[in-house]
């Protein structure tokens, strides 16, 4: 890299860690896992800099290499992350509110998803992507992103526990969020 | 509140993203993002060779042909999986640029402070200058290790921490100590610890950890009247010399100008 690269390079890190370690964090579900995901990316980012700014956007090249890295990271870690589950080492954190408890069922059945379903959610309802922005990041189709939002919706419903089971939507398109700014 | 499964997942994904980022450590990204590049160029050796030949084992970094790491790949193996392959290879050894656990780094700096006898309210900033994640090909029984520094009063004090020294379990202890002078960043001054020899018994000789200024365009030593060598792996080495000969560290910039310099013996 050269010099003079450092100043975007830099403004670029500086702009983007805090959003894509929030995505990372909502991605793996560990802060220490989310600041190596971010780590990983950034290195990424910077040692391809040049290759990025002729053919992308900085931004949808990171949130790319942020999820193929969270989809490698789960192929090594589900093992180790299935045994805990079946000793019981991952905990449930119980809520006497009824809406607390409906947000930790469903935080805790979005970690029941595999790594691109949740990845297409989290960018869909939590960076408020639009499907064609999605798919960008994703590198496949807007058809695709509908199919999987679809898809990870109904694995979501369906792994809820039957007590916190959510209604369908209330309105007819509600699926299409208008962004919101953050 | 809606119960539509859509608005609970927004609040949901909203009331557990973190509000608050780590803090930003540039100068570290910037020297893994170098040391990245070189693992690519290694890469893109391997998966040509593998695309040519039934079986091939060849160096980790195409660069450094003397490193004992290999990948061995099978005829049809993608570019992305000798890749893969050899990311972890790397991270196996340490050539990665994963750094340590976080959780490490404050071990490491907690130590720092314990071997210095400083009160946490004296230092005016810390920082982490290098880690590493795992095993380093210099002494297999290293774990993830780390350079850190803390600022007191008008000068940077500079150690280098193992996890898993080979002396014991000494999670207390930081093997060496080398102080700055303090109106500089640590990443812009040439560091060169030299680490206390009972530290690792079964290296014998002097052991010196180093790192270059982020400015310098490489990093080399001169052993003695030999010619000098540059570190191979960047800003950053790990280098064990014979204990009764002189030792020469110097950064150098891209004109050929020595920067700094530090001499042991």
């Amino acid at each position: 890299m050269h010099s003079e690269d450092h100043g975007e390079v830099r403004a670029f890190v500086a702009a983007q860690r805090g959003p894509l370690y929030r995505t990372a964090f909502l991605l793996v579900g560990d802060p220490h896992e989310a600041e190596d995901l971010v780590q990983s990316t950034l290195v990424r980012v910077i040692a391809a800099w040049h290759r990025i700014e002729r053919r992308d956007a900085p931004e949808v090249y990171a949130r790319r290499a942020l999820v193929n890295l969270a989809r490698n990271r789960w192929r090594r870690r589900r093992t180790a992350t299935e045994y805990l589950r079946r000793q019981g080492g991952v905990p449930s954190v119980a809520d006497p509110a009824v809406e607390v408890a409906r947000r930790d069922a469903v935080w805790a059945a979005l970690g029941t998803l595999p790594t691109r379903m949740r990845a297409v959610l989290v960018l869909r309802y939590f960076e408020d992507l639009s499907e064609a922005d999605t798919a960008a990041v994703l590198g496949c189709s807007v058809g695709t992103v509908k199919s999987q939002t679809s898809k990870a919706l109904a694995r979501l419903r369906k792994n809820l526990q039957p007590d916190l089971t959510l209604s369908p939507p209330d309105l007819p398109g509600a699926t299409e969020q208008v962004r919101s700014p953050r | 509140m809606s119960h539509d499964l859509e608005t609970v997942l927004r609040v949901t994904l909203r009331e557990r993203a973190p509000e608050t980022v780590p803090a930003d450590d540039w100068p570290q990204l910037y020297r893994a993002a170098r040391h990245y590049r070189r693992l690519r160029r290694g890469a893109v050796v391997v998966a040509m060779a593998a695309a040519a030949a039934t079986a091939v084992s060849v160096p980790l970094l195409a660069d450094q042909p003397e490193k004992p790491t290999s990948v061995v790949a099978a005829p049809g193996t993608t570019e992305e999986a000798v890749e893969s392959t050899l990311l972890d290879e790397a991270a196996a050894y340490d050539r990665g640029p994963r750094p340590a656990p976080r959780r490490t780094l404050e071990a490491a700096l907690a130590a720092l402070l314990a071997e210095t006898g400083t009160a946490a309210d004296d230092v005016t900033a810390a920082r982490v200058l290098w880690s590493q994640a795992g095993p380093d090909a210099v002494a297999a029984s290293q774990g993830p290790h780390a350079l850190v520094g803390v600022r007191t009063g008008d000068e940077w004090v500079v150690g280098f921490w193992d996890e898993r020294s080979p002396a014991g379990p000494r999670v207390a202890d930081i093997s060496g100590v080398h102080a700055l002078p303090g109106d500089r960043e640590p990443s812009e001054q040439l560091i060169a610890v030299e680490i206390d020899p009972a530290e690792y018994p079964e290296i014998r000789g002097r052991h010196l950890v180093i790192l270059g200024p982020a400015s310098a365009e490489r990093t080399e030593f001169v052993v003695g009247d030999d010619p000098p060598m540059t570190l191979p792996d960047g800003p950053f080495g790990d280098i064990v010399v014979s204990p009764d000969r002189e030792v020469s560290v110097r950064a150098v910039a891209g004109d050929g100008t020595v920067i700094a310099e530090r001499r042991f013996g």
